[in-house]
């Protein structure tokens, strides 16, 4: 039943999709208001997060970077509903890919890749950029949202140029299934891992974190190379996404070398532009069991 | 026995020293390690949240846990809190499963230790069998220790007297009417100072296990001595031993332990995979003893297990050949310290009840070897009597009696039966058979309906009840015997069928007896034979040994031939049918993915795999069958039966 929601907003996405950039802006400030002020929830998430990744950052610092953040977050809420409808020029002009190079000398030896990324910036759009920019199409792992509309409506916005969306529970088998072929396969990994299934823990932005290990376990298994897709805001509405090579096989059997790597990428990006991570995230829910 | 602690919480208490440890090794370079004062502070912290579902002095808990770091911090919140531990494995099998339901209900106020995963198994199992009530009651009395984050708050804790219960011990293959042995504080203090002195264990040892803690020999031989020793001790998950066997001695050799021990089956499987050329830096020099129990043990395989291990430091004196059993906590009988193995040569034939066995010089065809086993160990008392319950004389063949302070009062509401095992005198008949030869006691077989198959107790009817649901096959019409095959050195499952037609015909039985019983107890069958006649005592009881005989005679290898031709003409698929890969795939999917049963037939892309599960069923396989299977292999070969096939051949070419 909890996966056939909807809400009521979710049917007026293809008209917020089509409006101009210049009125989806004039309407985040007022979404912004609202939610920051009357949903106490999500800003007291938001801001007991930082204020324990920030111990030493003064309150009203913590206050105004959380402000700051959820006013980004509905930013990049509006421009994910617009990808869609996102013309390849206004890709090519809002999302600058600083260094392919690093992510396309693996293609030029018909190599697939494995991508990491972040809810950091705008990751919807990472997608966008890069199918659209690079020379290889781009598959991206996600996890299906409960809200069918929404989910069916992102769908369509992941799957332009050629790129193939494939839910997290198939991602192997559906990565194995397409191995024949030159693809990058994306994966937002910064997310807390369900509570049976294997994590590893670390310490990340100055508090204990689990991290799902499937990116590590799919590397592994595949013996793909590993790439970090990083994202800076140049201004609102426009990007740079640049790579970092993480690792390249021979990988070891066991442990979890690839996941600590993409933990501290993921750390020194956010560290760099706390202001766009995804602090609502309840990434710090769960405390390490006894026997984790 | 002054000084020596009187129950186990006094023992735990006094290991004051933190630099003392256990250290839960789970792969090549995953260890964790955990003091003795921290094992109490992290025991009572877990008592606090067993208390807090109700549970109190008296009540019983059952530890349905795989991890050996959470099943020894919940066995210490039992004795602290005086709650009577009952451990039963997890395993892959319904049979597994099925205790738990049969024991949860047989137990007064029962509650259980256990984690998400499990619980969700228990779940599946009473979905099918139609348990949902009981399961209720369980998920209602459940403590999951993967939902515990802290251990600040501690428990209440009893006073523990050493006339109280510690644990009960279920017999491993009691399915159908589990029986449980009840063990006091003073049974296990009285067993342990007896260990410890005939093994002369001192501050310059450690100890090494792969062994389950499900086991006596794994949580009393291998934790509560050490730790009454006080000194470090080494645990590895009997699954990865299973999967990795050679992981053992190396992770033993690189922590420089002293003290190892395997059941018979453990050596054979250690050397069919180990290599010697890959073991440079192997080295078993500071190996004091290796404790071998548990079930018959082979002489030959002492021998080979010996000379493999010689140029790797392994001492001749080494092998420490013992004798023991549940209902005496543990051990019986240990040989001398520092002797090398010492066996007999008997006359086959002259093995009888109440016979004087005919000892030879040499081997022979006519006779067999078997092993001295030593002599009682300090409080306890071992008679070897005729069916009257008189002594016999050295070499006479009779039952094995033992008696002291460590053996149990019991079964566990079990009166009538501990009547006809307990004399009035106190002793208590093992089931077993055996003589005394040169002061040293020596197992010659077994009087009861058991069967012993790596190192876990199954009772014949049990087995011979999962057959009966085979098509075609009726309770009374199968016969199942652990007969030991001297090649290889280990207690093998036969199954007898009444059946009196063509053998073309047989052949498809033979499959279904080997799948029934593997999936539903997880044991691998080496024969299933069709017989003419059940041989039954004139009372009407089967003769398991008569059977038992024929076969070791040779009068069914015709019969075997004829069918090992018969297979051979079969696909690769029902050759791996039943066999020992498909069971280990099945345990491995079974272990990964809780949610389902899952059969030799389904494609292991349909049973809710997810990709980390499927990347978990690979590295095991891996670990197992360590280059063998690519992830893309599972494309060509999806199911099990497929997979256990392909290994297989790939295995043999």
């Amino acid at each position: 039943m909890a996966k056939n929601r909807q809400s009521f907003f979710s049917n007026f996405y293809p008209i917020l999709g089509r409006l101009p950039f210049f009125v989806l802006y004039a309407l985040a400030y007022p979404i912004y208001f609202i939610g920051y002020y009357f949903v106490e929830r999500k800003r007291n998430v938001i801001y007991s997060n930082m204020e324990n990744s920030f111990p030493t950052m003064p309150k009203n610092e913590l206050r105004r970077l959380a402000k700051l953040n959820f006013k980004h977050l509905v930013y990049v809420m509006l421009e994910a509903i617009k990808t869609r409808y996102l013309s390849e020029k206004q890709i090519r002009q809002r999302i600058i890919l600083k260094n392919p190079e690093i992510i396309e000398q693996f293609a030029k030896n018909k190599q697939s890749v494995l991508m990491l990324t972040a809810h950091h910036c705008n990751w919807e759009w990472i997608l966008a950029g890069c199918s659209l920019q690079l020379s290889f199409p781009i598959d991206v792992v996600y996890k299906p949202l409960h809200d069918q509309v929404v989910d069916e409506y992102m769908k369509v916005s992941r799957s332009r140029f050629n790129a193939r969306p494939i839910p997290n529970k198939n991602a192997l088998i559906e990565i194995m299934k397409r191995r024949k072929e030159v693809r990058g396969f994306a994966m937002v990994a910064d997310q807390s891992p369900v509570r049976k299934e294997e994590k590893y823990w670390t310490t990340f932005l100055n508090q204990e974190s689990a991290f799902a290990v499937g990116a590590q376990k799919i590397a592994q298994l595949t013996k793909y190379p590993v790439i970090f897709v990083g994202m800076k805001r140049l201004s609102l509405g426009h990007y740079e996404v640049y790579f970092e090579e993480l690792a390249q096989p021979p990988y070891e059997k066991e442990g979890y070398d690839i996941t600590e790597k993409y933990a501290r990428a993921s750390e020194k990006m956010i560290l760099e532009a706390p202001e766009d991570w995804m602090w609502s995230n309840r990434k710090w829910k769960r405390k390490r069991g006894i026997y984790d | 026995m002054n000084e020596f602690p009187k129950t186990l919480t006094e023992a735990l208490d006094n290991n004051q020293d933190t630099r003392k440890t256990i250290t839960y090794i789970s792969g090549q370079d995953k260890e964790r390690q955990v003091s003795y004062p921290a094992l109490k502070k992290r025991a009572l912290g877990l008592l606090h949240h067993i208390q807090q579902t109700g549970a109190s002095e008296g009540d019983e808990l059952i530890i349905h846990l795989a991890e050996n770091e959470q099943f020894i911090d919940t066995f210490w919140a039992c004795q602290y809190g005086g709650i009577v531990a009952v451990p039963i494995a997890i395993g892959t099998s319904d049979g597994h499963r099925q205790k738990v339901f049969n024991v949860f209900e047989k137990l007064e106020n029962p509650y259980i230790a256990t984690t998400i995963k499990a619980l969700q198994r228990l779940k599946v199992y009473a979905d099918e069998y139609g348990k949902e009530s009981i399961y209720q009651k369980i998920q209602q009395n459940a403590v999951m220790l993967d939902r515990i984050e802290e251990l600040s708050a501690q428990g209440q804790c009893a006073s523990i007297q050493p006339e109280q219960t510690s644990f009960i011990q279920f017999s491993s293959g009691s399915t159908g009417d589990p029986k449980g042995v009840v063990l006091t504080h003073k049974n296990l203090v009285t067993n342990l100072y007896g260990i410890i002195e005939c093994s002369a264990f001192d501050e310059r040892d450690s100890f090494f296990s792969w062994m389950p803690l499900t086991h006596d020999l794994g949580i009393i031989g291998f934790h509560l001595t050490p730790l009454f020793v006080n000194i470090n001790q080494f645990m590895m998950p009997t699954d990865l031993f299973v999967r990795r066997p050679g992981l053992w001695l190396e992770k033993a050799s690189e922590k420089k332990a002293t003290i190892l021990s395997s059941p018979n089956f453990g050596y054979k499987h250690v050397l069919k995979r180990f290599k010697p050329e890959t073991q440079e830096s192997l080295d078993l020099s500071h190996v004091r003893l290796i404790f071998n129990g548990a079930e018959p043990i082979s002489a030959d395989l002492c021998r080979e297990f010996n000379a493999v291990m010689k140029p790797f430091g392994l001492g001749e004196t080494a092998m420490f050949t013992v004798y023991g059993l549940a209902e005496a906590c543990l051990a019986v009988s240990f040989p001398k310290l520092a002797q090398p193995l010492s066996t007999l040569h008997v006359l086959r034939g002259s093995i009888a009840e109440g016979q004087p066995a005919e000892i030879h010089d040499h081997a022979s065809k006519q006779t067999i070897e078997l092993v001295r086993l030593g002599q009682a160990i300090t409080g306890t008392d071992i008679a070897i009597v005729d069916k009257e319950g008189h002594a016999v004389a050295d070499n006479v063949v009779g039952r094995v009696y033992i008696k002291g302070e460590n053996v149990t009062k019991g079964y566990y509401h079990e009166a009538d039966l501990n009547k006809k095992l307990i004399t009035v005198d106190g002793w208590l008949d093992t089931g077993d058979q055996g003589l005394m030869n040169e002061g040293q006691l020596v197992i010659t077989g077994r009087t009861k309906d058991l069967i012993i198959v790596n190192g876990q107790n199954y009772f014949a009817p049990d087995l011979e009840s999962i057959c009966e649901h085979v098509d075609g096959i009726e309770l009374g019409k199968v016969i199942v015997c652990g007969i030991r095959n001297p090649e290889e050195a280990v207690d093998e499952l036969v199954v007898f069928v009444l059946y009196r037609g063509e053998l073309e015909d047989f052949y498809q039985t033979t499959i279904d007896v080997r799948r029934q019983l593997n999936e539903k107890s997880g044991l691998d069958v080496a024969h299933v034979l069709p017989i003419k006649k059940v041989p039954k005592t004139t009372s009407g009881k089967v003769q398991r040994f008569a059977l038992a005989d024929q076969y070791m005679d040779g009068e069914f290898n015709e019969i075997m031939a004829a069918l090992t031709e018969l297979s051979e003409t079969q696909s690769t698929d029902d050759i791996a049918a039943g066999s020992s890969v498909e069971r280990a795939l099945l345990d491995i999917c079974h272990s990964v993915v809780a949610e389902q049963k899952i059969h030799l037939n389904d494609n292991i892309f349909e049973m809710g795999t997810s990709s980390l599960k499927l990347a978990q069923i690979h590295e095991k396989i891996d670990e197992m069958y360590p280059d063998v299977v690519e992830l893309t292999d599972f494309f060509d070969y999806p199911t099990i039966e497929e997979l256990a096939g392909f290994i297989a051949k790939k295995m043999d070419s």
